[in-house]
């Protein structure tokens, strides 16, 4: 005879998990399946007619392909930046260390639209760079555009997952195993290849599947710079816009396909068990040069990639400060002047955007936290089957690239079939915040599941041993401890809220338009002035929010 | 004396009963029926290796695991069915789970805070209990701040803050070192007496069973071996299993030649008989013994007398072939001509080789004869 009253308890808990379960596959399956639905004729008449029109389109199997090879180079080139340099900042002592490896993971901070325009004032064809360059009587000719434009905002944005997941695993790697390695004969370059390798391998393929998977995802710089060079996120929206809505639902459902089986297929490669976890001893030291001239030749160094890094922002701020129709051929504004912040500061219709993002960026991190952290409580309580769906359900948005949920929150949410749980969202206020909170799922829940599976069970249980009941425990043990990583997760998911661009330019009405439409929109009208200054806006909102996030998640 | 392994005698003012308990993880069994009754007061050790079942029933008594069968009371009310969150039992965890973000002071305070006491009354409260486990002023310290063992006695005054009904302790001290184990067992001990309050202490160690517990229950294989104060459990061990594990003990194969009122004269069946074929007859302790009955002794190594072998009676003949010097006594290993090895300790160490004469050394406890296997009774 077991007991009743935790019986019943389990029972409370079981059905709770099981609601929440049918919630978040409401919120996130559920539109996925009507879009394959709909994508082979359902509920009309089952027809695999329009696969059969992609397939037989080359224009649809090249943008497959050049999203696929965008992608795998995008994760070389990333690579190629972010390991050397989490080496640099880990393993080497020069002047300014410190500020150079903080300044290295900003690019983050920069949503990615601001990025790419941000890229295409300095590197543009009338950028900075080639104002500079004509100005110092350099013939500079050049088109920032094509496959080559995307790569470099790509490399300049993703390599930062690299640099700090690589950092992170050479921190965590024991001293005693270089000792080791060396006690027993083996040279630095063996030591390499049979030591810091295999123990870096974790990190390098988690690092690689995020850029993979965010590059395939990448929608503004394609947008911005692709031209006629159509990756799979562009043809989508470009379907969506010419009013080729079966199309634009196979080319979502082809997306989300290769996004899951690239997924499946770097899972399978490497399981990703941390074989780093089990030392936790000390660092090796960092190597501190001997001469004098090799510090000051890395510092310089440091201080020229940190200016690199920073130009981009400073070109907004730049922009941002040449009044309307001020700057025309000097490499440089003339006037530097708060005219076009003014001008935004002054006028409700263009405050109204900053509002718009800032309120449904908070709403969308609040709910994403909440529904995060229910679900993950729910999913390690209940383990079993309900357990297992609800983590999946938590991950399952991560694969699925933005323009994917886009199309397929706008096809759901734009029918009135309450009888089939579909009701008009699209248009309304709602549809913008709930499309970030579904996209914001497996950051706050991964991190949920992770901070809660790092609580020792034996604190829960000493929390009931003194009478506390579970939503004591909650409240003074459980959440206390998950508090870094839930605020870092809500930092994170503020961010990519408030500078969203691609589910918006889907999903957006007049009345809830955010930020990035509006600099799209203030660029199209020569406007570039408040547009930078609504990038600045973002860029310094982001960035509060990243130093959140940075303290919070070092903890 | 008859050690028989007694249906347990109640003692005055029984507090906690655990009546039949069984409890299965899978097709595994940890355990099978298990009885026994805790007086009032009372420090009950739970002693037994590794994947015993101690820590299970530890569990099941805290309510964080439920039992398949069985009934659990206290003072007579059944709380089988309650939550861990209702039982009002204090509890110190192995690692002793203290909260890492509440301060030392918080942590005493949570389980008041839990029953909603007022907040003067709480600080009084901590500074009462601080102050019981010597951390008087600890109040704003962090837990990451103090060492292990003042940790472990916060741990014990949290758990005892809220004025709990029942203390359990799960291998409170094995988180120390050695000389500070020692050192705060003693604290511990003297707490645990000054407070008065009822005790079920799980352990692995036999000395810390010993020292703590006013009776110590040997559990294996989930099943309750014995349930005796230290002393008759380590001079009348009621099976097999509890000789071996409590202390160290040398086994020797007989026969039973004559039955007395309390036990048996035992002839030892030496595979190389001593010169001149003397027979060696010990008497021992037994339960249940016949004539005739195969049986093996159990002897522990103090047991044992060493002299000169110049025909002592009812010795067995060996040579010493090592000895392990432990400071007041030494540990000496004897071979029999017949290779039987031999544990016993000498005041003096002897020197490796020597021949000496084993004997029965008399004013110590006897040898408990234990019935062979397969000879009738069923063997634990």
């Amino acid at each position: 005879m077991s007991g009743t009253a935790p019986r019943s308890a389990r029972l409370v808990l079981r059905l709770a998990g099981l609601a929440v379960a049918c919630v978040l596959a409401w919120l996130v399956g559920y539109p996925l399946l009507v879009t394959l639905a709909e994508s082979l004729g359902l509920p009309r008449a089952f027809t695999g007619e329009h696969f059969a029109e992609f397939a037989r389109r080359p224009d649809e199997w090249q943008a497959l392909w050049r999203s696929l090879w965008i992608s795998a180079v995008s994760v070389a080139l990333a690579a190629l930046v972010g390991v050397p340099l989490a080496f640099l900042v880990e393993r080497s002592d020069f002047p300014g260390r410190r500020t150079l490896g903080a300044l290295l993971a900003l690019p983050v901070a920069l949503p990615p639209l601001i990025g790419v325009i941000a890229f295409l004032f300095l590197y543009g064809e009338s950028g900075v760079v080639a104002r500079l360059l004509r100005n110092a009587g350099v013939d500079a000719r050049w088109q920032l555009g094509g496959p080559a434009a995307i790569l470099l905002v790509h490399a300049y944005s993703m390599y930062v997952f690299f640099y700090v997941f690589v950092r992170t695993a050479l921190q965590r790697l024991d001293a005693s195993l270089y000792e080791a390695a060396a006690s027993l004969g083996a040279s630095g370059a063996r030591t390499w290849w049979r030591v810091t390798l295999p123990l870096l391998r974790p990190a390098l393929a988690g690092a690689s599947l995020l850029v993979f998977m965010t590059a395939l995802a990448s929608f503004s710089a394609p947008y911005i710079f692709g031209g006629s060079f159509r990756v799979m996120t562009t043809q989508i929206v470009a379907s969506k816009l010419n009013g080729d809505i079966a199309m634009a639902m196979v080319e979502t459902v082809m997306l989300g396909l290769v996004a899951l089986s690239g997924l499946a297929l770097l899972r399978r490669v490497d399981p990703g068990e941390s074989a780093t976890a089990g030392g936790r001893g000390v660092a090796p030291a960092r190597a501190r040069s001997k001469r004098w001239w090799l510090r000051a030749l890395l510092g310089a160094a440091t201080c020229a990639a940190a200016a690199l890094l920073l130009l981009p922002h400073a070109t907004l701020v730049l922009l941002s400060l040449a009044p309307p129709n001020t700057w025309t051929v000097e490499a440089l504004p003339p006037v530097l002047a708060l005219d076009n912040y003014r001008t935004l500061l002054a006028s409700p219709e263009r405050l109204r955007p900053v509002l718009n993002s800032l309120w449904m960026a908070t709403a969308a991190s609040l709910g994403a936290v909440a529904l995060g952290l229910v679900a993950a409580r729910l999913s390690l309580r209940l383990r079993g089957l309900v357990g297992r769906i609800l983590e999946w359900e938590l991950v399952l948005p991560w694969a699925i690239p933005g323009t994917v949920f886009a199309v397929a929150l706008a096809t759901t949410w734009s029918v009135d079939q309450p009888a089939m749980l579909r009701f008009v969202l699209v248009g309304t206020p709602l549809i913008l915040p709930l499309a970030y909170l579904v996209r914001s799922l497996p950051v706050t829940g991964r991190s949920a599941l992770a901070a809660l599976r790092q609580i020792d069970p034996a604190l829960e249980e000493a929390a009931a041993s003194l009478g506390a009941g579970p939503a004591r425990t909650l409240r003074r043990v459980v959440v206390p401890l998950m508090r870094p990583a839930l605020v870092a997760a809500a930092a994170l998911t503020f961010i990519t809220a408030l500078g969203d661009f691609v589910t918006s330019i889907v999903l957006y009405t007049f009345e809830t338009r955010p930020i990035a439409i509006e600099v799209l929109a203030s660029l199209r009208m020569q406007e570039t002035g408040v547009a930078a200054v609504y990038g600045v806006l973002l860029m310094v909102v982001s960035a509060g929010a990243f130093l959140v996030w940075g303290g919070r998640s070092s903890l | 004396m008859g050690a028989e392994r007694r249906p347990e005698t109640a003692p005055p003012l029984v507090c906690l009963e655990v009546e039949a308990v069984s409890k299965s993880f899978g097709s595994h069994r940890v355990l099978e029926q298990v009885t026994l009754r805790v007086a009032r007061g009372e420090v009950f050790a739970l002693l037994g290796p590794s994947g015993s079942g101690k820590t299970t029933l530890l569990r099941v008594l805290a309510g964080f695991e439920n039992a398949d069968s069985g009934r659990l009371l206290l003072d007579g009310e059944d709380l089988t069915r309650t939550a861990p969150a209702k039982r009002g039992f204090g509890l110190v965890f192995q690692s002793y789970a203290l909260f890492p973000h509440l301060s030392v002071g918080d942590n005493v305070a949570f389980g008041l805070e839990a029953m909603r006491w007022e907040r003067g009354r709480v600080r009084e409260r901590v500074r009462e209990m601080l102050s019981l486990v010597d951390l008087d002023g600890f109040e704003r310290r962090r837990v990451s701040e103090i060492s292990g063992g003042q940790q472990q006695r916060v741990a014990l005054a949290r758990a005892l803050a809220p004025y709990p009904r029942l203390l359990l302790l799960d291998e409170p001290l094995s988180n120390l070192d050695p000389a500070l184990r020692e050192r705060t067992r003693a604290q511990l001990r003297a707490t645990l007496r000054r407070v008065g309050i009822t005790t079920v202490l799980v352990t692995h160690e036999q000395e810390e069973a010993f020292e703590l517990g006013d009776r110590v229950a040997v559990l294996h294989g989930g099943v309750l071996e014995q349930v005796a104060p230290p002393r008759e459990l380590y001079e009348s061990p009621a099976t097999r299993f509890v000789a071996g594990f409590v202390g160290r003990s040398n086994w020797l194969p007989g026969t039973v030649e004559q039955v007395l009122r309390d036990g048996a004269r035992v002839r030892l069946l030496l595979a190389a008989p001593d010169a001149g074929d003397r027979p060696v007859v010990w008497s021992a302790h037994g339960d249940g013994l016949q004539e005739g009955q195969r049986v093996e002794l159990m002897v522990r190594p103090e047991a044992l007398k060493l002299g000169d072998p110049s025909g002592l009676d009812q010795a067995l003949e060996g040579r010493v072939v090592s000895v392990r010097y432990g400071g007041a006594t030494s540990q000496v290993t004897i071979e029999t001509a017949g290779g039987e090895r031999l544990e016993a300790l000498a005041r003096a160490p002897l020197p490796v080789g020597r021949r000496v004469a084993v004997s029965l050394d008399l004013d110590a406890p006897a040898p408990r004869a234990f019935v062979a296997p397969g000879q009738g009774m069923p063997r634990r």
